[in-house]
């Protein structure tokens, strides 16, 4: 659904474009084409590494895994699970929800939503292709370090 | 220039049997949605890119959100990061695309925070099922850590450019 508005809404933008001026509208299709083009063939990687990811485990699953660990460990298990495994917001809020309300360790759900939202192991060919392999590895080692911190501070003041 | 042509349109070729192969054998993967969302946000994330190279001037991006644009760059870069729907594998060529006109190293890895964890959509979604108490706090401790990621990276990650 949001998909479609901000396509509707993309589609508003290149008429009124289009309208403004014709030929560069066109060559703006050109260089969209071309950077297409380009990023093609990492996206196959990446399709096909997430396909494998979500076959392996559901959301519900991954979130009942969390929830049966406990410690110290269980932050950890949390912010690695979620670094591998891909679960889209739209299903990850949800199914969040019900693990909160159910009295699993806040913590633990914070480090899985923060490390889930902010580190993903599948898309780093994309990333390394456009902005390089020690941006890649930097970011996401730094955002799954700050997943813990984070869910550990929740656990503790929420 | 010529391999990487073909490269490309075999990667196309490639991206469209995958998609087809997922659509067709749904049993697969634990739900089609992830791959239906890409199919329906890729024309619309690379028309945007086109626009952007085309249409957006170079000098533009630089006093907005150049290495000179100050806080209001940041803001402005951490507020289309918040705005801008789509998964964040995707947010990876438009910052590329924002990277060759001229944005800030700082800014663009800000760009990037913000569009993982505070997406506007998504928000409403977690105010909904977590509860005001678990966003506020989330937030709230996201926020500098998010900042501290942006200039450390921006200071260490870019030597090859």
């Amino acid at each position: 659904m949001l998909a479609l508005i901000f396509n509707a809404v993309v589609l508003v933008v290149f008429l009124v474009c289009y309208f403004r001026d014709k030929d560069k509208s066109v060559h703006a299709l050109r260089l969209s084409v071309r950077s297409f083009e380009r990023i093609a063939p990492v996206f196959v990687v990446v399709i096909l590494l997430l396909v494998f990811a979500q076959g392996l485990f559901s959301g519900d699953a991954v979130f009942a895994y969390v929830a049966g660990v406990s410690g110290l460990w269980g932050y950890l298990v949390a912010a690695f699970v979620g670094a591998i495994v891909h679960v889209p917001p739209f299903i990850t809020f949800p199914i969040a929800g019900q693990f909160l309300a159910s009295g699993v360790n806040p913590g633990y759900i914070a480090v899985l939503v923060t490390s889930l939202v902010m580190v993903h192991t599948f898309s780093i060919p994309i990333e390394v292709k456009e902005l390089g392999l020690k941006f890649a590895l930097v970011r996401n080692f730094l955002c799954l370090v700050f997943a813990i911190v984070i869910g550990v501070i929740m656990g503790v003041l929420y | 220039m010529k391999s990487s042509r073909v490269k490309g349109v075999f990667g196309v070729a490639a991206l469209i049997a995958v998609i087809l192969g997922c659509v067709m054998f749904p049993g697969y993967a634990a739900d089609n949605s992830v791959v239906l969302s890409i199919l329906l946000y890729l024309p619309g994330f690379f028309v945007l890119i086109g626009l952007f190279e085309a249409w957006v001037s170079r000098d533009f991006v630089v006093t907005h959100m150049g290495e000179k644009s100050g806080l209001k760059g940041s803001a402005y870069s951490f507020v289309m990061g918040c705005l801008i729907p789509g998964p964040l594998y995707l947010a990876f060529p438009l910052a590329g695309a924002l990277l060759r006109k001229g944005i800030s190293r700082f800014n663009i890895v800000l760009f990037i925070g913000a569009w993982s964890s505070f997406k506007v959509v998504e928000e409403i979604f977690e105010l909904h099922f977590l509860g005001p108490r678990f966003l506020v706090l989330r937030v709230l401790l996201t926020v500098p850590f998010v900042i501290v990621v942006a200039f450390i990276v921006s200071k260490v990650c870019f030597d090859d450019k």
